[in-house]
């Protein structure tokens, strides 16, 4: 039986030792590259700063040379009479036209199954509203997501999220109209917006709900994030292609050291392409060590790299 | 590349060699996973990047890397963002020698301690800190490491006799 003194010293002879199994990281390159994208993220940030500046050193000249010109020019006009000043760019008003900024539909969903699209729109006046949903299966929305106006709305950026039920495997395609409601300029519709939704049969145990890359740049690592479901709950395997001719994993060979469990779980590893370019990342999943937990399907997703 | 510049990423690498490992191990047995560990390292490797002129000394260095480990490791575990598990990388596979088999079970036993006092015996033990140490990175009186401590080695030492009891 062990006392206190002995788990001290199995402790302390840790001390000098790496844990079992701890990979070898190279942190030197990982946090050159790291401070290289901060660097360039940096000069990105100054040169705007130096834009804005240069337009409020603008602005304020303009507003010297008004004043120096005599107090005429700060006296109101005369009834009747027009200002010879012309107007600022500036003082145009805003349109109030939306925009959407993005449309987050699942990467694939089981036939049958509810799936969850988020829009997220912006106005520069008024409240955000979706007036035309189609689904790409012959069903959608037609009209106002906007129940009642209080009143004329400042803009504003908002989400919104609309469930789907698709019963046919197959790809489909989300196309997403917005507008600006309770406003009183014009408003104009948004510009059509719209994500692929791969609609796999509903026996399948593993799918891919989300594919997240941010911001991808040659020769500097991205993260790159995978969202997969099962039914099973139990391990799966994932293997990535990069698009560029690299594969993340061997799914042939078993054991593997990392796989993926649980209904709900996260793959997140690393990668850097070599050149700019539009890339095709597929992402395979099958049940851990071959065993048959039900078909897979592959997912996929098309990103630019910079 | 100026000298100063040489200079920052001399110093930069030395901190990296001399604690590297050591971080990445501490930051292991904090969120018990490695992917997790190697990002809260490198997070902690570049705040002290960022921070380098206020932290010269390399003493200096190496506790606020090891601080923001111990600090990004429970924010971590607090919002339990990965769902990710290690199966069993090739050298814990069955079949080690006796030795490997004592350490494996030594880690694991030592994160199923509460986080709490997994943190204390690690900083103590593995990190080799003293109690003020610990306390001064930990924020807390000096009496908290030591319950802490005591705690976590009392607790240990019932999850190895259990072992013993099962085999």
């Amino acid at each position: 039986m062990p006392d206190r003194s002995t788990i001290e010293s199995l402790l302390q002879q840790e001390a000098d030792r790496l844990a079992p199994g701890q990979p070898e990281v190279d942190f030197e390159t990982k946090l050159d590259q790291r401070i290289a994208l901060r660097a360039r993220r940096r000069r990105r940030y100054v040169a705007l700063a130096a834009a804005a500046a240069v337009v409020l050193v603008a602005g304020g000249v303009s507003a010297a040379v008004a004043l120096t010109r005599g107090p005429d020019r700060l006296q109101p006009a005369a009834p009747g009479t027009q200002s010879a000043a012309p107007k600022s760019p500036r003082a145009a008003p805003k349109p109030a036209n939306a925009s959407i900024l993005k449309i987050a539909a699942p990467v694939q969903v089981r036939a049958g199954s509810t799936a969850t699209v988020r829009v997220t729109m912006r106005t520069h006046a008024g409240i955000p509203v979706v007036t035309k949903i189609n689904w790409g299966d012959g069903t959608g929305f037609q009209g106002s997501t906007a129940m009642r106006c209080p009143g004329p709305q400042r803009g504003r950026t908002l989400t919104m999220a609309f469930t789907h039920r698709w019963t046919r495997a197959g790809r489909y395609t989300v196309t997403v109209v917005g507008a600006a409601a309770c406003t009183s300029s014009h408003a104009a519709p948004s510009a059509p917006q719209s994500a692929s939704v791969d609609v796999v049969p509903a026996s399948t145990n593993a799918i891919v709900t989300s594919i997240d890359v941010q911001n991808p740049r040659a020769n500097i690592q991205t993260r790159i994030t995978v969202t997969a479901q099962t039914i099973s709950g139990r391990p799966i395997d994932t293997s990535v292609d990069w698009g560029d001719g690299a594969v993340l994993r061997d799914l042939a060979a078993c054991p593997q050291s990392i796989s993926l469990t649980g209904r709900t779980a996260h793959l997140r590893e690393d990668h850097t392409w070599k050149r700019p370019g539009i890339y095709t990342i597929r992402i395979e999943t099958v049940a851990y060590c071959g065993r048959s937990d039900g078909p897979s399907a592959t997912a996929t997703k098309t990103i630019a790299v910079r | 590349m100026g000298e100063a510049e040489t200079d920052d990423r001399a110093d930069t690498v030395r901190l990296i060699r001399l604690h590297g490992p050591r971080l990445q191990r501490l930051a292991y047995v904090l969120v018990g996973d490695w992917q997790d560990a190697e990002d809260i390292v490198l997070e902690a490797f570049t705040r002290t990047w960022a921070h380098r002129f206020r932290l010269r000394a390399p003493e200096a260095a190496g506790a606020y890397a090891r601080r923001t480990v111990v600090r990004l490791a429970w924010r971590m575990k607090g919002s339990a963002r990965s769902a990710r598990v290690v199966v069993g990388t090739p050298a814990e596979l069955p079949g080690g020698d006796g030795d490997s088999d004592r350490r494996l079970d030594l880690y694991r036993n030592l994160m199923d301690l509460p986080p709490d006092q997994r943190t204390a015996v690690a900083l103590r033990f593995l990190e080799g800190l003293t109690e003020t140490e610990a306390a001064a990175l930990l924020r807390c009186p000096v009496g908290t490491v030591k319950s802490r401590t005591a705690r976590g080695l009392e607790r240990l030492r019932q999850l190895m006799v259990t072992e013993d009891e099962d085999a």
